[in-house]
């Protein structure tokens, strides 16, 4: 009898002990979670080093596998293939002074922001006609137009520097739908996937999504303090990736806001980041950083 | 004897008799300390509690202690052991004074005794001015507060919620002793005095000029031109009207054109009226900068070794624009060599003399320290400098 009881009491020690393990893990997993801390690998870097100095913006031709660098100070844009090399630069005949961002308008044209001047060129690249526009809002205050994308239908939107909207123009370059951020705030970047536009909120850091139209449809609170938020990117999955300029970090969400991982090191290194502005997924879903305090563009696979 | 021998009422007596027995030699130890330390610096108008009750032991061990001054902790450790609540409080409020968010009580205050209330070392006003040195009393139109020595008047002296210690927002404080009246209200063309930020044109503690008025004015201010401005439609484009081509410092790569919610982004950053600094920005130095960027403010804070003077951002950074990160003034290294002008000549080869291997970039200050956010080694070098930095780029070092 004593052994039947002595192994009874051992039972529940066991079990006592299994269960502060079980406890121990289910309290730690949750914060295994919480730091988990994902590397970046570097893939591709360009252009070549002492090409560019702090480069403005990326763009990317997806059809054609293709990178656009925005080289404000040279007053040129670089073309550069899928595996980084230099295709390419076009100057417009040496029009260009302080470009600053651009994207595709219909196949052979391009708008440009034009920051010597806060004006927007479309450009003809085959011809390299240029023609200038100076866009005004309602309140006929001018813009001062600084990130661009245009959507499916060729349509034009940007965020206005001034009075930190985004706004979509019809043909005539006049506002045709506004996109408001909350009172006191400001969108910073925005991005368009299919029939959506998506767009960061730098003071609170919150991601907004809209109809084409305007409509709101969300306001996503993301589960992560940040310091000087700069640019978004939603994958296919609808993650949701945030910049952080000041802390050299990449952040990771579910489309919800839930925090997943941080990506990135601030340093000067190759793989590290220091002044990065600007975030794009590639046509590998890969992340390309505009690497701006290290001169450079990095590819990432992570 | 029957009561003597009763169990319980010897224990009294023994406790009764350990007691008095341990108060004398309290007395008597605090007698012995006056042997050898002078009486009377202990004998002022306001004496410090444990002083008071001849209880040196409260602070000091007697025999032999960790700490200099055989204290049996340092600085606000041992504070803590009475004023545990007023140090919580100046950790948690937004702008503590730096001496007591370091823990260094003994700067304004004496442990003994003194002649000045709160055992402040010395006046109140000399005190203050001991680090406040900018303040000494030197133009000829003083606020009355100031002229009196009566700082905390307007200050509290270990934190607040208000920047610059003040015990309120600026309006409240002055309209606590000016009252919001007709004469004061025309003064301020009918504004709504709760809402003005008085400290905006105002010098609080003394000015060449009357009323107190900062000494960096706006030209139509300084003229009472005030219908030149506010007869206008309120936006950027009134200020340019006037500074047309500042337009041009703006369109860079990197610039401050930012939302306004003050109708002007111009406001952001300037006041239209009048400013203690130079090109009429706003506040006190770092504090429109602080706006937008808390963060680089809240991590200096764990830094050991920050640039003096870090909050000066415009004496380092454009306020416009620039053509490279950061907005540094010259690049980078200028910015630097304004003040460091001999270490730039004989320091390490910077510029088109050295390319940094990790970047390529042409070497500044900047690549080897960090003066801004501040670092955790001296010089603000961004690793240690006996090996840990200069191997990221010297490998055989």
């Amino acid at each position: 009898m004593r052994g039947i009881d002595m192994k009874i009491i051992w039972n529940h020690k066991t079990i006592i002990k299994a269960l502060f393990v079980a406890v121990a893990i289910c309290s730690l997993a949750p914060l295994s979670a919480a730091a988990k801390k994902s590397a970046l690998i570097s893939q591709l870097v360009f252009p070549a080093t002492g090409e560019v100095s702090a480069p403005a913006s990326l763009t990317l031709d997806l059809e054609r596998q293709r990178y656009y660098v925005i080289d404000s100070q040279g007053g040129r844009l670089l073309s550069i293939d899928k595996d980084g090399n230099p295709l390419d630069d076009f100057t417009a005949l040496g029009k260009l002074l302080k470009p600053t961002a651009m994207t595709f308008a219909r196949p052979g044209k391009m708008w440009l922001v034009e920051r010597a001047d806060n004006s927007l060129l479309y450009i003809d690249m085959k011809t390299q006609i240029i023609r200038k526009f100076n866009l005004h809002g309602t309140d006929g205050k001018a813009l001062v137009p600084d990130r661009i994308a245009t959507d499916a239908n060729h349509r034009l939107y940007l965020t206005d520097r001034r009075s930190g909207r985004i706004y979509a123009l019809d043909d005539n370059l006049k506002i045709a739908v506004a996109f408001a951020p909350p009172a006191g705030g400001h969108f910073i970047d925005f991005k368009i996937k299919g029939d959506q536009v998506w767009a960061l909120e730098r003071t609170n850091g919150d991601i907004y999504s809209f109809s084409l139209s305007g409509k709101q449809k969300n306001r996503i609170q993301l589960e992560h303090e940040l310091d000087t938020p700069v640019s978004l990117e939603v994958d296919a999955q609808q993650h949701l990736y945030v910049l952080d300029r000041a802390l050299a970090k990449i952040y990771r969400f579910s489309s919800k806001g839930k925090y997943i991982e941080t990506l990135g090191q601030k340093g000067y290194r190759r793989g590290q980041l220091n002044y990065p502005s600007q975030l794009l997924l590639d046509w590998q879903q890969r992340l390309c950083i505009v690497n701006q305090g290290n001169d450079r563009i990095e590819v990432f696979s992570h | 004897m029957s009561n003597i021998g009763n169990p319980s009422q010897l224990l009294r007596t023994l406790i009764l008799a350990a007691g008095l027995i341990a108060i004398a030699l309290t007395a008597t130890a605090t007698e012995l300390c006056y042997d050898c330390h002078d009486r009377t610096l202990f004998e002022k108008k306001i004496i410090h509690t444990p002083v008071a009750k001849q209880r040196c032991d409260q602070c000091h061990n007697p025999h032999l202690a960790r700490h200099e001054g055989l204290l049996h902790q340092q600085n606000e450790k041992l504070c803590a052991s009475c004023h545990q609540t007023l140090l919580e409080k100046i950790g948690q409020q937004e702008f503590p004074h730096q001496p007591a968010e370091q823990g260094q009580c003994l700067l304004c205050h004496d442990p003994h005794a003194s002649q000045q209330p709160k055992l402040l070392r010395d006046k109140m006003d000399q005190l203050c001015l001991n680090c406040h040195k900018e303040l000494e009393p030197v133009k000829s139109v003083r606020h009355t507060p100031f002229l009196r020595g009566q700082c905390s008047t307007c200050h509290t002296a270990h934190s607040s919620e208000q920047p610059m210690l003040l015990r309120k927002n600026s309006a409240a404080l002055c309209l606590g002793c000016h009252p919001n009246n007709n004469s004061l209200r025309q003064k301020h063309l009918n504004r709504n005095l709760n809402k003005i930020d008085c400290l905006e044109c105002h010098n609080p503690h003394q000015s060449e000029n009357s009323a107190l008025l900062r000494a960096t004015q706006h030209q139509p201010f300084k003229r009472g031109e005030c219908q030149s401005c506010h007869g206008q439609k309120l936006s950027g484009d009134l200020c340019m009207s006037c500074h047309t081509t500042i337009m041009e410092s703006f369109n860079q790569q990197f610039n401050h054109i930012v939302p306004s919610t003050n109708g002007s982004f111009c406001f952001e950053c300037h006041t239209p009226h009048a400013s203690q600094q130079v090109g009429l920005v706003r506040g006190y130095p770092g504090e429109v900068c602080r706006n937008c960027h808390a963060g680089k403010f809240e991590r200096r804070k764990n830094s050991a070794h920050l640039h003096p003077n870090a909050d000066r951002c415009l004496d380092c950074h454009q306020l416009h624009g620039a053509t490279q990160p950061a907005m540094l003034k010259g690049g980078g290294d200028k910015a630097c060599a304004d003040c460091h002008e001999k270490h730039n000549n004989f320091s390490h080869p910077t510029g088109d003399k050295a390319h940094d291997p990790r970047n390529g970039q042409a070497m500044t200050c900047v690549s080897c320290h960090d003066p801004c956010n501040g670092t955790l080694y001296k010089y603000n070098l961004r690793g240690t400098s006996d090996k840990g930095l200069c191997i990221q780029c010297h490998a055989g070092y």
